[in-house]
């Protein structure tokens, strides 16, 4: 009988509540100064563009791991690297919330993003290698609907909790509950069974990211997901100032509202990865790219409704 | 950086034009999806040019 994680299995349960709490949190932690960014800017004395860089920091250093993962990834333990990423980068949130200087906390998101770049790297790759292939598709469609709960509840609870006592409160108190996702997270997801960390094998740093850079099939998939991340972003960031201008005159809560629209996603991302087990990741793809193109298309119609 | 680019475009044209560079790229996202699909689902047989 194949050892591969089976659908409708006690292991299989385990594993997905795993993945699901694991892209809550290091999602979750990936924005938790999003929406702190002003109060940072009035707290620091800063322009709204400095304060921003407390999210940028992150990404950027986010980037530069992802290279470095891409060379070095057959030598990683998925599940040790993976929980040292959540629970270390949980505690960098929490020196964040007590850090009393804004460079310090441009230094801590610029390490918080080289450590959470492993979650989502090897969590893909974790998946490939340990589930069923069959089910490889809706899996990751689990994993992705856990990001977007992750950073809306992430975003929704350091809101209130800010509203209510202070940033530093807020930041602390779900960072708090990151990193204990983070410790659960250890314990509780399997150990990888078809992967060895492997240094003998390895093929150099260099040359496994030229290697990598060099496969036509992963620079195309590189592609898509920076153009259509960016285009989805470019679109999220402005849509704003057309509905709130002349002739809509859209009010800021109307707006806002837009933006539960974000929760489609945390279905349609387990929906769409059901149906890539069913018909092929390339068809399922290109139909949810070409439901993008023709969503940015209506847009350009004058009536709102 | 498609961020930076839509946030210029917006300024400098208006909604028009940033859509118009979101569907080209969209668009060419699109022609490289439908490529992937050529990959993961090479031609079983081929034509021979027999009748059966």
């Amino acid at each position: 009988m194949s050892d591969y994680i089976q659908k409708d299995t006690p292991q299989y349960s385990k594993t997905i509540l795993s993945l699901f709490l694991g892209s809550v949190a290091s999602f979750g932690a990936e924005y938790c100064v999003q929406p702190i960014i002003p109060l940072l800017a009035k707290d620091f004395s800063l322009t709204p563009s400095i304060a921003s860089l407390a999210m940028s920091f992150e990404t950027g250093g986010m980037a530069l791991a992802m290279i470095f993962i891409a060379g070095i990834a057959e030598r990683l333990d998925r599940k040790k690297t993976m929980s040292i990423a959540l629970s270390a980068s949980a505690i960098l949130a929490i020196s964040i919330a007590a850090s009393t200087n804004f460079y310090l906390i441009l230094g801590l998101r610029l390490v918080q993003g080289f450590l959470l770049a492993a979650v989502p790297s090897l969590v893909v790759a974790y998946i490939n290698e340990e589930f069923s292939p069959d089910i490889v598709g809706l899996v990751v469609g689990i994993y992705v609907s856990g990001t977007t709960v992750g950073g809306l509840l992430g975003r929704f609870a350091l809101r209130t909790l800010t509203d209510i006592f202070s940033w530093r409160t807020g930041l602390a108190a779900v960072s708090v509950a990151y990193f204990i996702i983070g410790i659960w997270f250890t314990f509780s997801l399997a150990r990888s069974k078809h992967h060895k960390p492997s240094y003998a094998s390895s093929i150099g740093f260099f040359r496994g990211i030229r290697e990598t850079l060099l496969n036509k099939k992963i620079i195309k998939i590189y592609m898509i997901a920076f153009v259509s991340s960016g285009s989805f972003v470019a679109m999220y960031n402005y849509i704003t100032f057309p509905l709130i201008a002349p002739p809509y005159n859209l009010t800021q809560t109307a707006v806002g509202a837009l933006f539960t629209v974000y929760l489609v996603g945390t279905f349609s991302s387990t929906f769409m990865g059901r149906m890539s087990d069913k018909y092929g990741n390339g068809k399922v793809l290109s139909l949810s790219l070409g439901i993008m193109l023709v969503g940015a298309i209506i847009t350009l119609l004058p009536a709102l409704v | 950086m498609i961020g930076t680019v839509g946030g210029i475009l917006l300024s400098n044209y208006n909604w028009l034009g940033l859509i118009t560079m979101i569907t080209t790229l969209l668009g060419v996202a699109f022609v490289l999806s439908a490529s992937l699909v050529i990959f993961e689902n090479p031609p079983e047989t081929q034509l021979t040019g027999n009748s059966d």
